[in-house]
């Protein structure tokens, strides 16, 4: 099984979950859950499967003994005079802040080994190089257990939502374990947060002919994305990224829109087919993308696309640095010498930096990820920067912002902005990306797609109209979700005729056009790897 | 009343899609067996011109197995009829499906395996795969939506191509094995390599399909000093006996014959019998084999001579001197 778009997964393993998951009674469902979960990641991942139930074991002591430390509190402020109020407070979010780094510690430390281990040491060995140290580390292998880096993060809100009494510590253990294990959410999340979705998964409702036919739109959708354009463009997205210094700019420009448009529709579709998986259980997962590329800004682009990693890290990097005691002095001052825009700016900016660094750091191991993450937040903080500036002129111009013509250069700017991005992404190495930046604009020219070479790299014609079509059909459906009209549930409300041939008609054109079988190779799940 | 409105939805679902996938793949087919007509694999495929119950011995197998022998061949020197259905870089999935598709038109007496493509490893995705291509062939075909014609929505797939070289695919040229090879080719080791868990699942079905036939199964190794070792040839002969027992019972046989350890009635001269440095046989490599391999059929599996067999005539006798143009 090496994505949810396997036939393993959408015609052997989902569909037998279902079954069994409704004749069972309601409570063995929620167990069945969990094995299904342990079963699905041990098939991907053999015994690595232990790693994650020990991230679950920590985070769950972890919660009992942040509960046991806030009843103490409640009990101890319930008997306690006023003055001493303060110091009880004091003195238990103290305990929990050391449980919880312990815990963090646990959790990231497993994360950091596993997978930064290698990168870490490397990097350790340069340095030793360069101060003639004499000295070299052993670079360590771990073999990485799939979604690390999401239920990582999901293990790490549970704690840090208990620690800020969001929600009550569980004291039953297969709760939290399979919060941390459900199938759906193993390879590329989304990142959920317990609140949310723990008691769905515990409640484990009846799987309902409405959810089933409305889940399965859902996973067809995602399944014609990911079969008929990310593993269509796959083989040409390799091939311009791995010979890159034989074409022009003209060419690379084209890598980037490809691998962007491929990682979208990869990594939304892969969504699509998850909170379909979800829809068709009952449970409802959080989305995850938001119409990405109707963005104006950076900013906003990282506010429709992945929405649960960017919620992460506003609630548990971005709120707590940018809200500590030091950092509101130093808004305060900043405030008194700055204004009131630019002041508040030196203090976000700060957090932001520490919310980029993990961003990059979190996409993958390498220096390119970490360039990803400071190019975001260079980005963003320019646009910050110039926020003032940009009213002013539009103001000075009488130039109105809201303008279509605007919004549309908005827009393209914004997808161009993100498209560069993603070729420091998917470049080897940060060396490479950087090469094929300035490549970009020191050959650029057309002659590529002037003497068709473009249609020699895998893809010819067919294949790009093949591409063209599916991008305006999910243009068609974006549009009208961003206009608040949700086509599936139009669709549900047609009769059983109109709703069957659909999804027919979907799987028609899924087998019919889709980029499988001889000839093709599909795209590894992107995001599975993180 | 219920329980039909809630179960309503998928059977229509079910049944629409079904229709839906077999007239895609009515219509992506390709219509004649030839190349032109869109067949990547059209010499294995060739057996489908060949007239209904007339092929006594069918060699399934990868590049190994259509490198090695020579239907042709074999029928002119001891008359058995045969033809080679191995495909380059095929795997046992595909060569199972192939063998559903020979037993549609033929009923052979033997299926010759040749035992490389055992090692190829298979997932159970692929398996999964190619046992529901074999049910809606657009899976196989769909990449043909780019290339389709009017006769593709008009015609009906037809075969007419028939192969001279029966599926044998020839080489005069030779390029001799390296020293290394030939040092450590056959060497004494007791040692099994492992056989992944699904490809002894899809050989236990072909072995299945041809003992429910009646066909006597025989796992072959052609000579291969680049491929093909002693631990190889333990787990295969492992294999095969495991099998044994189950064909008994069926009134059938499945044999292991590995030519590896034949030099003595195979001596293939890897300087000269090679085209590609010990990776496959030549023409004079394939004439060994089958000098050994056509008599020792015949006797053991009791198979007709159709030399003087009018059905025969047109598809064989006919065809051997466009054989020898070819191989010559």
């Amino acid at each position: 099984m090496l994505s949810y778009c396997s036939l393993e997964y959408l015609i052997v393993f989902l569909p037998a979950v279902m079954i069994v998951y409704q004749v069972l009674p309601q409570k063995v469902r929620r167990y069945f859950l969990l094995a299904a979960g342990y079963a699905f990641f041990w098939y991907i991942s053999g015994f690595l499967f232990l790693w994650n139930i020990a991230v679950a074991v920590c985070v769950w002591l972890t919660g009992l003994r942040l509960g046991a430390l806030l009843r103490k509190r409640d009990a101890l402020l319930t008997d306690a005079e006023r003055s001493r109020k303060k110091a009880i407070r004091t003195d238990c979010e103290r305990k929990m802040r050391l449980w919880v780094i312990l815990s963090a510690a646990v959790c990231f430390g497993i994360l950091l080994t596993l997978k930064y281990g290698a990168f870490f040491t490397e990097n350790m060995n340069t340095v030793l190089r360069l101060v003639h140290a004499g000295k070299q580390l052993r670079i360590p292998h771990f073999l990485v257990p799939i979604g690390i880096s999401f239920y990582t993060l999901e293990a790490m809100s549970y704690v840090f939502d208990v620690q800020k009494e969001k929600i009550r510590a569980d004291r039953n253990f297969f709760r939290v374990a399979l919060f941390l294990n459900f199938f759906p959410l193993l390879m590329e999340g989304p990142v959920s947060r317990y609140g949310e979705v723990a008691p769905q998964l515990w409640n484990a409702p009846r799987i309902t002919l409405y959810g089933l036919q409305r889940g399965g739109f859902r996973i067809l959708y995602g399944v014609m994305k990911k079969v008929l354009v990310a593993d269509r463009v796959n083989m040409t997205v390799d091939l311009l990224y791995l010979d890159f210094a034989k074409y022009d700019g003209g060419m690379i420009f084209l890598a980037a829109v490809l691998f962007t448009v491929q990682e979208y529709m990869e990594f939304s579709g892969t969504m699509d087919i998850v909170i379909g998986t979800g829809e068709c259980l009952g449970i409802t997962l959080p989305e995850n993308f938001r119409q990405p590329f109707f963005s104006t800004t950076i900013s906003e682009f990282w506010t429709r696309w992945h929405i649960s990693l960017g919620g992460w890290l506003r609630d548990y990097i971005f709120y707590p640095l940018s809200m500590c005691g030091p950092m509101k002095k130093l808004t305060k001052k900043c405030r008194k010498r700055l204004g009131n825009h630019y002041g508040p700016l030196v203090t976000s900016s700060i957090a932001l930096f520490a919310v980029w660094l993990f961003n990059g750091l979190w996409h993958g191991v390498g220096w390119s990820f970490i360039f990803f993450g400071m190019y975001h937040f260079a980005l963003i903080v320019t646009g910050n920067l110039l926020q003032p500036l940009v009213t002013g002129f539009c103001e000075k111009h009488h130039l109105n912002r809201r303008n279509p013509a605007y919004r549309a250069f908005q827009i393209i700017r914004t997808f161009l902005l993100v498209a560069i991005g993603e070729m420091f992404f998917r470049a080897l190495s940060l060396k490479w990306g950087l090469q094929m930046f300035v490549q970009m604009f020191r050959q650029a020219s057309v002659k590529s797609f002037a003497d068709g070479t473009f249609l020699k790299l895998e893809m010819d014609i067919a294949d790009y109209v093949a591409v063209a079509a599916v991008i305006i059909f999910v243009l068609i459906i974006s549009i009208l979700k961003e206009k608040g009209c949700d086509v599936r549930t139009r669709l549900m409300e047609h009769n059983m005729l109109v709703r069957s041939l659909t999804a027919v008609l979907l799987i028609g054109c899924i087998v019919l056009f889709g980029a499988y079988g001889t000839g093709y190779v599909p795209v590894n799940p992107i995001y599975a790897n993180f | 009343m219920r329980y039909i409105r809630k179960v309503l939805p998928f059977v229509l679902t079910g049944v629409l899609l079904v229709i839906v996938l077999l007239a895609l793949s009515n219509l992506v087919t390709p219509k004649n067996n030839a190349q032109d007509a869109g067949h990547d694999a059209w010499a294995a495929y060739g057996f489908e011109a060949e007239p209904e119950d007339t092929i006594d011995v069918f060699i399934i197998g990868d590049s190994e197995s259509r490198t090695s022998i020579s239907p042709m061949k074999m029928f002119h020197d001891v008359g058995i009829t045969s033809y080679c259905c191995g495909v380059n870089a095929c795997n046992l999935s595909d060569e199972k499906q192939m063998l559903k598709r020979i037993l549609k038109t033929q009923s052979p007496k033997l299926v010759i395996l040749e035992a490389n493509v055992i090692f190829t490893e298979l997932d159970w995705e692929y398996i999964l795969f190619s046992d529901l291509s074999y049910l809606f062939p657009v899976l196989t075909w769909h990449d043909r939506w780019k290339h389709l014609t009017v006769d593709d929505f008009t015609k009906v797939p037809e075969s007419t191509q028939i192969e001279a070289r029966k599926g044998y695919y020839h080489a005069k040229v030779y390029n001799e094995a390296p020293t290394y090879l030939k040092d450590r080719y056959m060497r004494e080791d007791d040692t099994i390599d492992p056989i992944p868990p699904a490809n002894v699942h899809v050989f236990r079905q072909i072995a299945a399909l041809c003992r429910k036939n009646g066909i006597d199964l025989l796992v072959l190794s052609a000579p291969s000093i680049r491929n093909w070792d002693m631990a190889k040839s333990n787990a295969v002969r492992q294999l095969v006996a495991d099998e044994e027992e189950a064909a008994a019972k069926a009134g059938t046989t499945v044999k292991y014959v590995d030519m590896n350890l034949m030099t003595d009635e195979i001596p293939i001269d890897w300087d000269k019998d090679t085209r590609d440095e010990g990776d496959h046989l030549n023409n004079s490599g394939m004439e060994k084999v089958c000098n050994w391999l056509g008599p020792w059929l015949k006797e053991n599996y009791g198979l007709k001579d159709h030399r003087e067999d009018p059905a025969c005539r047109k598809t064989w006798t006919d065809l051997y001197d466009d054989y020898i143009k070819w191989i010559s």
